[in-house]
């Protein structure tokens, strides 16, 4: 087949169009709503510059996103960790909180944790084995009366040997709820024991302080 | 300096007029490519107004003292290829109607209607030879010029376009 003859067919199969006349005007109309580029040939540098100032452009954008991020971020971890600095006691003045740059690691402060001595727990009313303190000690409770499908009451008593309340100051624990827990410190030393009265599940732990 | 240069140097300093009177000839050359391309009369007046419109926004990318149509014609190539992938529709919709005829005629032998086929079953760039070529009559060169690619290339790729539409050429001409 030679190039005649492929152009013949080739022709054939996508046919022939009219030039619409009107395309002129139409083209023109739709020139003339907007204005071209700098010529790079009057100017070579401009159009150069514009591509830097496109490139900046979008450089920034990017900028302003990220500073936006990094202020919501830092919003984010940063106001947390001033509610925990909050001065606690009075005759700190407010200037003395840490600023931004000294802003304390957000680690959060841990309390050392109490030594466990005695781990009691069960359902129901029980009195519980002893055990000997010296020095400063901790209770620490908790109850669930899920078992119940309605608030129960939990009440805890200290008793010495000699059957008598711990601590005068600390008034027996008796609390009611579905759930909750606690912890009491006891000041005194001896051999001790608890009763413990309520219809819920419960878990004491006695440790030292 | 002649006018066509001067054309070329007001149109680039902005003056539209200039750029019609360059424009306006090369209008149904640039027509009859976005036809060959597109099928669609309706859709080829769209890519050669906004190829015109993007020729004119980066006329002043446009080489002084080169040839306008290669130029112009690139760009409505490239328009061409954006219509198509933009409007997937478009696609779906040739597929439908695989032997819709920019003419308006209907009555067409099957040789002429699978041969139809083929040709827009080609990739874009295969197409686009072809239609550089034989449907709007430019020389290998030219098909080079508006490609940008070598002349070697251009008749290379012609080649294997006509092999793949089973029109096995002779050798090819080097005009």
């Amino acid at each position: 087949m030679n190039e005649a003859q492929i152009r013949e067919r080739l022709r054939r199969a996508v046919g022939e169009p009219n030039y619409p006349a009107y395309l002129p005007s139409r083209v023109q109309a739709r020139l003339s709503h907007s204005a071209p580029d700098v010529s790079p040939q009057a100017s070579p540098r401009l159009s150069w510059l514009g591509g830097v100032a496109r490139t900046l452009s979008v450089a920034a954008a990017l900028l302003i996103v990220l500073l936006i991020a990094a202020i919501v971020l830092g919003v984010h971890v940063w106001l947390p960790n001033m509610r925990h600095s909050q001065p606690a006691g009075p005759g700190v003045h407010p200037s003395a909180a840490p600023s931004v740059a000294a802003a304390p690691t957000p680690t959060a402060y841990t309390p050392p944790s109490p030594v466990p001595l005695r781990n009691f727990s069960g359902t129901g009313s029980s009195t519980t084995a002893g055990w000997d303190t010296a020095g400063r000690w901790e209770l620490i409770w908790s109850y669930d009366c899920a078992n119940l499908r309605h608030a129960g009451s939990f009440r805890v008593v200290v008793y010495d040997e000699t059957m008598k309340i711990v601590d005068p100051d600390v008034p027996p624990l008796s609390v009611s709820g579905k759930v909750g827990s606690g912890s009491q410190q006891f000041n005194t030393s001896s051999l001790y024991h608890l009763v413990v009265t309520t219809q819920c599940a419960w878990h004491v732990i006695v440790a030292y302080d | 300096m002649n006018v066509a240069s001067t054309l070329v140097q007001e149109a680039a300093a902005g003056d539209q007029q200039a750029f019609m009177i360059l424009l306006e000839p090369l209008l149904p050359a640039a027509h009859r490519l976005a036809v060959g391309m597109l099928r669609s009369e309706s859709d080829a007046e769209d890519a050669v107004q906004e190829a015109a419109y993007k020729a004119w926004r980066h006329f002043g990318r446009f080489r002084r003292g080169s040839d306008l149509r290669p130029w112009l014609l690139t760009i409505v190539a490239n328009e061409c290829r954006h219509q198509r992938r933009s409007r997937w529709w478009s696609v779906v919709r040739s597929s439908e109607a695989p032997d819709e005829l920019v003419d308006g005629t209907s009555s067409v032998d099957p040789a002429t209607m699978d041969l139809r086929r083929a040709l827009y079953g080609l990739p874009h760039d295969q197409r686009l030879v072809l239609i550089l070529r034989y449907y709007l009559d430019l020389t290998h060169e030219e098909v080079a010029v508006t490609l940008g690619i070598s002349t070697k290339a251009a008749k290379s790729r012609i080649y294997r376009a006509l092999e793949r539409l089973r029109l096995s050429p002779e050798v090819l001409p080097d005009e």
